[in-house]
This record gives structure tokens, C-alpha cells and sequence, in this order.
């Protein structure tokens, strides 16, 4: 064994270390009041509220500066009404310093009466109010992610059933395979038998369709087969016995499509929430082509934010801004300020067929003959939405864009956050494969001048204009003031991939905590009992050993709780259960090294002796049991989901802290003794 | 204290032990015939779990008078108002009267109110619930909807006046068969808390618990194999099965519900017996090395003797915690704590009764191979 000062030196780090992680879930627990927990539960539209209040006041505060530009030079700028935290919107000095009125008032009017200013002072207080209160609910939401959290079996929670859009698949599956020469007279949906299988006989391939994708490949890869001098017949032979094979692999690959979609949809939803850390959410394989979502007792805003992540279909196009027809807009019918080259929301509705130009629009368009109809020439009106930092979409502005896609989002290659060098403004990075970028360099040289619009899931998100070439990487910003949550969520989703169709929330069905409130405290009260029993058992059957090993026992509850903590763990029942079982197998390797001493001792040895070979020969029992069960428990852990994770990595866990405390803490404790009572025997 | 046990002769009991073990897995395979199958609970079979405030002092069994057999009534703290009532979906859904009810608590309603209503999808009657999509033919709130259609219905807005409506099964049935005729009785009737269980996840769970606990034993036997032998790791995992298959014959022999927190109990024995037999099997493996290997048995009941205070003074307390969960811990641990009992004890049983005696007859019966005739020929040959 080393020496103690680096043992000791360890088991103080680890000791701080468990601390400071585990401090987020005291505070939680004991240190915050309900009330202030309360605030969390503010749901999106109150926050939106809230935040109006505060540029509302903000911008009545600018007013009753005289030369605001002037005085209040930092308090103003580009987010002066759009940006909530304090710290960036306003100068800390002047919100902050209300408690110096007089010198505030001086610098801004260059009068010290504070009833002069009343209604400033007034106004200034409030906005200090609801940003403290903003800055609270920022700060709350941060502190719960680093928090042992109760699971859906003894807190209640929300149970998501989802299942994939056959539509949308039946659609985008159309899409795919019309350019291959799927005959469009057969509308895909007839295809479908009642199960979800392709009727084969009825799909057809346009076969000269067909023929003539063959011809480029065939000119392209084997020109020597024609020049060879083949008679016609056979290649003709040859050319009908590919047509066949493709069909019947284009069949097969539809087919295939349609039944992998809830698996490769399952596959998708996973990869979103390990990017967006949408943490103790279980998800399984319902029967049939259904998926369920388990989420802990979360506030409504967080399980609409979970459902929006998982079902966006993440399908991200480049499609060209039509700018002749946007050119002939009237400028009436066009947008203000930033949004002056897009079509203003006012003339833009929602209709059954889509989105159209209001009566008012659509009349006078017609009136001379601009625009005949929202779907001229292949293009249509696409929205532009922006999203403030709570989640809110609401569509800023129109636009025209051709309907043909450019390139599609299987393209792309990766994904990330970046920063603007110069405003600091985060977007998003990405970057397409050979075969997009290639596509990409032709498509922005032709349309140099042109805006590209980047296209989400049928949403504009943002139209650059095209300057130059541009080959396999670029970015999306997210207008002025993005959040960067969003900006994640934007990343996560095209990282995952995307899904092969729209899914629809069939089912949410809110769960009370399965065990009551009663039977919880019951509960908790047995465990308390029985760890109780065990302790005392241990230090009367082994007295002062017994008292070593109670000692090790709470350092090991200790840490496991910590290490819990910093994963923002969800504790279940299966959860308790596997620190249950911790606890008997951290008992269960002391009474090891116990009972081995007693053994030890029969032999006469030196104390010191009796120490390191009882250690010794327990080793291998402890550590080969032990890792069995954490190799177990590892499994359980990974490949399981919902209880069966819970079980696991408790137990892999408490398993791993028990050895600790149990071979090295008890030891350590056990040297110290010997060196400061120059004892003669062990009492075990 | 364990002096004159651990001279016991362990070995030489595996007669008895192997026919104990094996008549009481019999036996419950036979119960498992008897009652045909196992009693699967509301989280597996799936079925509404409702908790219920009555105004009035009841007792339960004038509740079940009303409701009838199949639906459970237990009683929450000891205000006499308070209950919880259970109805799995029974194994036998008769489509004929789901069909009926969901005509009659949804669709009759909304035809009655909405003159316009047209059938947009079809109603599609699932294992787990119904569903469908109806265009009522004129402007309504989602809320509206709901609180129209009443409790356990979803509602969800699909496009203009079109709505996708939704409910499971059990929460129908509770409707049909809990709520409408305990609120004819008492109607001060409340819901304090109403949780479905959809048939599906317990279903998701009965096939995930297998297959992880396929690797987990292929997992076991690799390191065991690697650590020990090969001959520790099946006795072992001899023993995980044995222990597994005992906890589910126990469950029959009392007709225990088979709920969702078997499973977790279930892994927990396997971490707990595992564990214990390793101790076991590591005593051996020293002694291996110490003692003359011609005699098996001697090492095998040595080993066993001299880790025996250990086993015992762990199962003591671990079934200290086991046996105040399964008294105090209150009605929703109980059955938890019932399979953990049975797994404490028969874990320790297994691992001195049934996973040491294989060692010893894997041992004589590789010996045997060794001193054939047949096996020396060839030994000779090479």
C-alpha cells in the first residue's frame, strides 16, 4: 500500500469533489423554496408575456430620456428591445445602481430631484424586476439539469406514443422514385395494402423513363459494348433484362423503405435527444409501427420543446428565391426594415390548399396580372419564421422560392455551432458531401445575385443572397438575435439525421406517480429501518470494526449520490433497488475483509499482519464478484431502457463507489488507527 | 457459532438438495399448468389504475358490490374515503363491446351536438386504443372538445375544424365500467389521479428483459471463463437460472401478481446470487491451489465451510432491509419485497447447494472421461 499522506490526499479529492457536484441537488432540495421552484413552471406564453412587458417598458424608458442616443449610448443597440438579459442589454452600472438614485438621474438628466423623475425611476425598477425574475427562471432551468430528479414511477411524468406519418412517407417515398420513373398516374397511396405493404401489381414504371437513365449509365460506363459491333437484338436483350432488374429493385427498395420507416425513425429519435440531451426521457418500440416517449414530471413548455425536437422532420433543402416574380411585387405588399425584400405577413394567409395571398392581395395582383395564383411556375410562397429565445415561432415574412430542390439534406455531411468573428452572433456551420457540394458550386454559379433559401422541414430559415460560387460548406444564420438553445436544437436535428416521414403525437397521457405519496414515504421510512438494523447488526457483531465499516458505508451512500447528481440522474424504483443492493454488496465486502481477519487472528499474527494479508487474500474475492456484477450491470445499463437502464446504473455505480470505500476508505481508516493507538489486537 | 457447521459434509447433501430443488421446480411448473400462466398485472396486461376520493365513508366491499369481481378496490390511508381501483383490460377484449362503448361515449355525443360532423378517417380500433379523425363542420376550441367529451378522451387539432380524437382502451373501460356507475351512487365521486397503462409497454419490457439477460449470462460466463474456468462460470450460471426459475415458482405457489417490479427484483437476485457465488467459488480457487487436488469434494466442502460465516452474516442483512421493506414498506413495494425474500434465500441456498455440487460432478465426471479405456488409448497413441 502507499504511503497515507497520498491516500489521504486522494480520498480528501474525492471527498471535494462528490461535494461539489452534489451541492446542485442539496440547494434543489433543501435550499430553494417551493415558490422559488414555482417559477419554473411559467409556461412559454408567460415568459413571451413577460419579456413584452419588459421591452414595452424599456422602450417607454428611452422615451423619456431626452437625446436617448446620446445618454443612454450603451443601453442602446441593436437588441435593445429584443434582448432579455441584463447584462448584455443594459449598462450594469445604470440598472443596477437604483440604489444610488440620485448620482443615476444625474448622469442620464443631469438633475438630482428624484420626484422629478418618478415615472423614470419607476419604469427603471420594474425592468430591474422582471429581468431578476428572467434571470432567475435562466438560472433555475440550468440547476435542474445538474439535479438527482424523482422517475415517472414515483413522481409521475408524461408518456409520449408517436407513430410515423404514412402520408408524408407515402409522399416523400413518390418524390424519390419519380425521377427513377415511377409512374404518377398511380397515386402511391393506393399502392398501400391495408398492413402497410406495397401491392406490387399495381405500381408501374414508366419504362422509357427507365430506358433512357439506363442509356446515360450504359453510354457512360461500357461505350465499347456498342462499338463491339453487338447485334441490336441483344442488346436490346440486354437493355430489357436490366429494365426488369431495376423495377424490381426500385419495388424492393420502396418496400424496404416502408417498413424500416418506424425503426429508422427510432434510430433518428434516439440520436436527437443523446445531441439535445433531452436527459432521462426513455424511448422503446411500441407494437406495430408506434414509438413511446416516457418523459419525467416535466412543466408542459419542456415535454411541447421535447415533442417539437423529436417530431420535426429535420429535412433540411436549398431552394432558389424566385426574383422575377418577387421583383414585381408592389412595394406595398412587401415587408419593413430587414424584412423589406420578402413579402409582408399582412397579405399572406393560411388556407386548405396551403398558403395563399389574402383576397385583398390576390385581387389586386390579379387586377394587374402579376400574379395569378400562389403556384406560378413551379414555385410557391414559403413562410419565414424566426424563434425568440422561448421556442415561439411566429413567421415574420413571405417569399416565392422554386419549388424544385437543390440540393436535399441526405447531403450533408456535418453540422455545427459557429460564431460570427465580428457581431459574435452564433449560426450554424455545415458542410455536404462530394456529390452536394458538386451539385451546390453549379447551382449558386448560375444563380449568382439570386438569394438561396435555406428550406426546414418547408420553412424558410434564413435567404442569403448568393454572391459567388459557392462549393460544399456554409451556413444558416437564424436572424439577428438567435438563441443559442435553438441554435443546438438546429444542429442536434440535422446531426441525427432526418426522419423518414413527419410523426404524429398519437397519444400523451400524463401518469400520476404509480406508488402514491403514502406508499412512497412507507417506503422510504422500511429502507431507513432496515439500513438501520444492518448498521447496528454490523458494529455489534464486529465492534469496532463494525464501526470502520458504518463509516465507509455513509461515505459510500455519499458519493454514489453525487456521481447520480452530476449525471442529473432520474431516480426510479429500479433505481433504489440497485442502490439497495449496493448497499448489501458494499456490506457484504466488508464482512469479507471482516471475516478473513477473524481468520487472520486465529493464526497469531502481528496486528499489522493480520491487516495486509486479510486485505490481501479478500481482494480477489471482492474485486471478481464485483466486477461480474458491474460487467452485468454495464449491459443493463446500455442495452436495456427505461427500468432495466435504472437498475443498471445504480448498481454499476454504487458497485464501483463501494470497492472504494470498502477496500481503500476502510483501510486507510484502519492504518490511521493503528499508527495513533499503538493497538495490540484487533477488535473484530 | 458456525464451528460444527462447517464441518458439515455440503457436498454429500447435493442428493437432497438437487431433489428439493428440483420437486419445487416442478411443482411450479405445475401451478404455472394449473393456473394457466402467470397472474400478470395492470402495468403488463395494461388497464387504468384510478384513484378515487368519495365524499362519504365507504368500505370496499360495498365499492366492489357495485363494480363487480373483476375490478380490484383497495383502500388509501384510513379516512375510509379514499381508494384505489384497478381493471386490467383481462385478456379476453371483447371487440363487439369496445366497439359499442367507443360509438356510444364518443361518436353518439359528437353527432348529437355537431349536425355537419363527417367521418374523415375511419374509426381504427388497436391493441391499445382507438382512434380517429372527424371534421365537425364548425369552429371549436380543443379545450371545448375535451371537456365535451369528458374524461380519458384526447383530443388534438389536425387542421381547420378537423380534429384527431383518441382514447385508450382501458381508459374507455374504466369510463364505461368504474367511473358512470360508482358516479350513479356516489356523486361527490372525484378522480384524484387517473393512470393508464398501455398493454404495449409491458410487452416492450417482457421482450427487452430477455434478451439483456441473454448477454448478461453470455457476459458472465466470458469472464468467470476467463478468471476462474470454465466449469465456475456454467455452475454459475446454473445457479442464476435456478434462481430465476425458483423466484417465479414462489410467485405461483402464492399467487403473487407478476408486475413490472418482478423484473427489477429478478435482477436484482441475479446481481445478488451471482455475487455470492462468486465468494464461494473464489474460496475454492484458493484452495485449489493449497490443497491436494485429488480430492474435490474436500476442497469444495473446505471452501464452503470456511466462507460460510460470511454468506451467512450477509444474507442476515441483507434480508434485515428485505424483511422491513416487505412489513412496512407498504402495499406497491410489497411484492417487490416478497421476490426479493425468496431470491435472498434461495440465492444463498444456490450458491452452496447448487452451484458447488456442479463444480464437484463437472470435476468426477471429467475425471471419469480422463481414466476411461478409451481415453487412455488414445492418451497412449500420442
Amino acid at each position: 500500500m502507499q504511503g497515507k499522506g497520498l491516500r489521504t490526499l486522494v480520498l480528501i479529492f474525492v471527498l471535494g469533489m462528490s461535494a461539489y457536484v452534489l451541492y446542485p441537488t442539496v440547494q434543489w432540495y433543501f435550499l430553494l423554496s417551493p415558490e422559488q421552484k414555482r417559477i419554473l413552471n411559467q409556461d412559454s406564453e408567460e415568459l413571451l408575456l413577460e419579456k413584452q412587458n419588459l421591452s414595452e417598458s424599456l422602450r417607454k424608458l428611452r422615451d423619456l430620456v431626452p437625446d436617448p442616443k446620446e445618454r443612454l449610448k450603451k443601453l442602446d443597440g441593436e437588441g435593445f428591445s429584443m434582448n432579455l438579459r441584463p447584462r448584455v442589454t443594459l449598462d450594469e452600472e445604470v440598472v443596477l445602481n437604483l440604489d444610488n438614485k440620485n448620482t443615476l438621474l444625474k448622469r442620464i438628466f443631469g438633475s438630482e430631484d428624484p420626484l422629478e423623475k418618478k415615472e423614470f425611476l419607476s419604469l427603471a425598477e420594474e425592468i430591474h424586476k422582471i429581468q431578476n425574475s428572467l434571470e432567475t427562471f435562466h438560472n433555475l432551468k440550468g440547476l435542474r439539469q445538474k439535479v438527482v430528479k424523482l422517475g415517472l414511477d414515483l413522481d409521475g411524468g408524461t408518456h409520449l406514443t408517436l407513430a410515423v406519418n404514412r402520408r408524408d412517407l407515402i409522399r416523400r417515398l413518390r418524390f424519390q422514385f419519380e425521377g427513377l420513373g415511377l409512374k404518377d398516374r398511380n397515386p402511391i397511396e393506393e399502392l398501400i395494402q391495408n398492413e402497410g405493404d406495397l401491392d406490387e401489381s399495381k405500381i408501374e414504371f414508366d419504362r422509357d423513363l427507365i430506358r433512357e437513365n439506363l442509356g446515360q449509365n450504359q453510354n457512360n460506363r461500357t461505350p465499347q459494348n456498342v462499338e463491339d459491333g453487338s447485334t441490336d437484338s441483344s442488346l436490346k436483350d440486354l437493355v430489357n433484362q436490366r429494365e426488369t432488374e431495376l423495377i424490381s429493385e426500385y419495388q424492393e427498395s420502396m418496400q424496404q423503405e416502408l417498413s424500416t420507416a418506424t425503426e429508422n425513425a427510432l434510430v433518428v429519435i434516439r440520436n436527437r435527444i443523446d445531441q439535445f440531451g433531452v436527459a432521462e426521457t426513455t424511448i422503446s418500440r411500441g407494437l406495430g409501427d408506434t414509438i413511446f416517449i416516457e418523459l419525467p414530471r416535466l412543466d408542459q413548455k419542456n415535454v411541447d420543446d421535447t415533442v417539437k425536437t423529436i417530431t420535426q422532420a429535420g429535412e433540411l433543402q436549398f431552394q432558389i428565391v424566385h426574383e422575377e416574380w418577387m421583383e414585381r411585387i408592389p412595394p406595398r405588399f412587401l415587408g419593413q426594415g430587414e424584412y423589406q425584400n420578402y413579402i409582408s405577413p399582412l397579405f399572406v394567409e393560411e388556407t386548405n390548399e396551403g398558403l395563399n395571398f389574402t383576397l385583398e392581395a390576390r385581387e389586386f395582383l390579379e387586377k394587374r396580372q402579376i400574379i395569378l395564383s400562389s403556384s406560378v411556375e413551379g414555385s410557391s410562397l414559403y413562410s419565414l419564421e424566426e424563434t425568440d429565445e422561448f421556442g415561439n415561432a411566429t413567421i415574420v415574412a413571405y417569399a416565392i422560392l422554386k419549388n424544385r430542390i437543390q440540393v436535399p439534406g441526405q447531403n450533408l455531411s456535418r453540422s455545427d455551432i459557429g460564431y460570427d468573428p465580428q457581431t459574435g452572433i452564433p449560426h450554424v456551420l455545415f458542410e455536404l458531401d462530394s456529390e452536394g457540394a458538386r451539385i451546390f458550386r453549379g447551382v449558386t454559379r448560375e444563380n449568382i445575385g439570386n438569394r438561396m433559401a435555406i428550406v426546414l422541414d418547408g420553412k424558410i430559415k434564413s435567404a442569403p443572397s448568393i454572391r459567388q460560387e459557392i462549393g460544399g460548406s456554409g451556413q444558416i444564420t437564424l436572424g439577428a438575435n438567435p438563441s443559442i438553445e435553438e441554435i443546438r436544437q438546429l444542429v442536434a436535428i440535422l446531426k441525427a439525421g432526418v426522419l423518414p416521414a413527419k410523426l404524429d403525437l398519437v397519444s400523451v397521457l400524463s401518469i400520476g406517480p404509480k406508488l402514491g405519496k403514502a406508499n412512497i414515504e412507507a417506503g422510504r421510512n422500511a429502507l431507513i429501518v432496515g439500513m438501520v438494523f444492518v448498521l447496528l447488526f454490523m458494529v455489534i457483531y464486529y465492534r469496532l470494526a463494525g464501526i470502520v465499516a458504518v463509516f465507509a458505508l455513509i461515505l459510500n451512500l455519499y458519493i454514489l449520490f453525487s456521481i447520480l447528481s452530476a449525471f442529473g440522474f432520474t431516480l426510479t424504483l429500479p433505481g433504489l433497488a440497485g442502490i439497495v443492493l449496493t448497499v448489501g454488496i458494499a456490506v457484504d465486502a466488508n464482512v469479507i475483509i471482516f471475516e478473513r481477519m477473524r481468520e487472520e487472528i486465529r493464526d497469531n499474527k502481528s496486528v499489522r499482519g493480520i491487516l495486509s494479508s486479510s486485505y490481501e487474500k479478500a481482494f480477489s474475492a471482492i474485486l471478481d464478484s464485483n466486477l461480474t456484477t458491474i460487467f452485468a450491470a454495464f449491459i443493463l445499463s446500455q442495452i436495456g431502457s427505461g427500468i432495466i437502464q435504472g437498475f443498471g446504473f445504480t448498481l454499476m455505480w454504487g458497485i464501483a463507489t463501494s470497492m472504494f470505500t470498502a477496500l481503500f476508505v476502510t483501510r486507510l481508516v484502519f492504518d490511521f488507527t493503528l499508527d495513533w493507538t499503538h493497538m495490540k489486537k484487533i477488535y473484530v | 457459532m458456525f464451528k460444527r457447521l462447517k464441518n458439515l459434509d455440503f457436498i454429500g447433501l447435493k442428493k437432497y438438495t438437487f431433489i428439493l430443488s428440483v420437486t419445487l421446480l416442478l411443482l411450479g411448473f405445475l401451478t404455472w399448468i394449473l393456473r394457466g400462466g402467470f397472474n400478470f398485472s395492470i402495468d403488463f396486461e395494461g388497464g387504468s389504475q384510478l384513484q378515487i376520493s368519495l365524499g362519504t365513508k365507504q368500505s370496499v366491499n360495498e365499492i366492489k358490490a357495485i363494480l363487480g369481481d373483476k375490478i380490484e378496490v383497495t383502500e388509501l390511508g384510513d379516512t375510509g374515503k379514499e381508494f384505489w381501483i384497478q381493471s386490467t383490460l383481462g385478456k379476453e377484449i371483447d371487440w363487439a363491446e369496445i366497439q359499442n362503448i367507443t360509438r356510444n361515449k364518443i361518436l353518439k355525443p359528437l353527432r348529437e351536438n355537431f349536425a355537419n360532423l363527417s367521418m374523415r378517417e375511419e374509426l381504427v380500433y388497436e391493441e391499445s386504443g382507438v382512434s380517429f379523425i372527424v371534421d365537425l363542420g364548425e369552429t371549436v376550441q380543443v379545450e371545448e372538445l375535451e371537456k365535451f367529451l369528458g374524461q380519458g378522451i384526447q383530443v388534438q387539432a389536425q387542421g381547420p375544424n378537423t380534429f384527431f380524437i383518441r382514447s385508450s382502451l382501458s381508459q374507455l373501460w374504466a369510463k364505461k365500467k368504474v367511473i358512470e356507475p360508482l358516479r350513479e351512487v356516489f356523486p361527490n365521486l372525484e378522480i384524484e389521479n387517473d393512470t393508464t397503462y398501455d398493454p404495449t409497454v409491458g410487452q416492450n419490457i417482457r421482450n427487452q428483459a430477455w434478451v439483456v439477460s441473454f448477454l448478461v449470462l453470455c457476459l458472465i460466463l466470458l469472464y468467470i471463463g476467463l478468471r476462474f474456468q470454465f466449469k465456475f462460470g456454467v455452475a454459475a450460471i446454473v445457479a442464476l437460472v435456478h434462481d430465476a426459475l425458483m423466484v417465479f415458482s414462489f410467485l405461483l405457489f402464492f399467487n403473487r401478481e407478476l408486475d413490472i417490479s418482478i423484473v427489477v427484483a429478478l435482477l436484482t437476485i441475479l446481481g445478488y446470487s451471482l455475487n455470492d457465488t462468486i465468494v464461494v467459488f473464489d474460496r475454492i480457487r484458493e484452495n485449489q491451489a493449497l490443497l491436494s487436488k485429488t480430492n474435490y469434494i474436500l476442497v469444495v466442502n473446505e471452501s464452503i465451510g470456511q466462507s460460510l460465516s460470511r454468506t451467512v452474516v450477509t444474507s442476515l442483512t441483507t434480508l434485515f432491509v428485505v424483511l422491513c421493506v416487505f412489513f412496512l414498506g407498504g402495499p406497491a413495494l410489497n411484492n417487490l419485497a416478497f421476490a426479493l425474500l425468496v431470491g435472498v434465500l434461495v440465492g444463498t441456498y444456490s450458491s452452496i447447494f447448487v452451484a458447488s455440487p456442479i463444480l464437484v460432478l463437472w470435476e468426477d465426471w471429467v475425471h471419469k472421461r480422463e481414466s476411461s479405456p478409451k481415453r487412455k488409448k488414445s492418451l497412449q497413441k500420442i
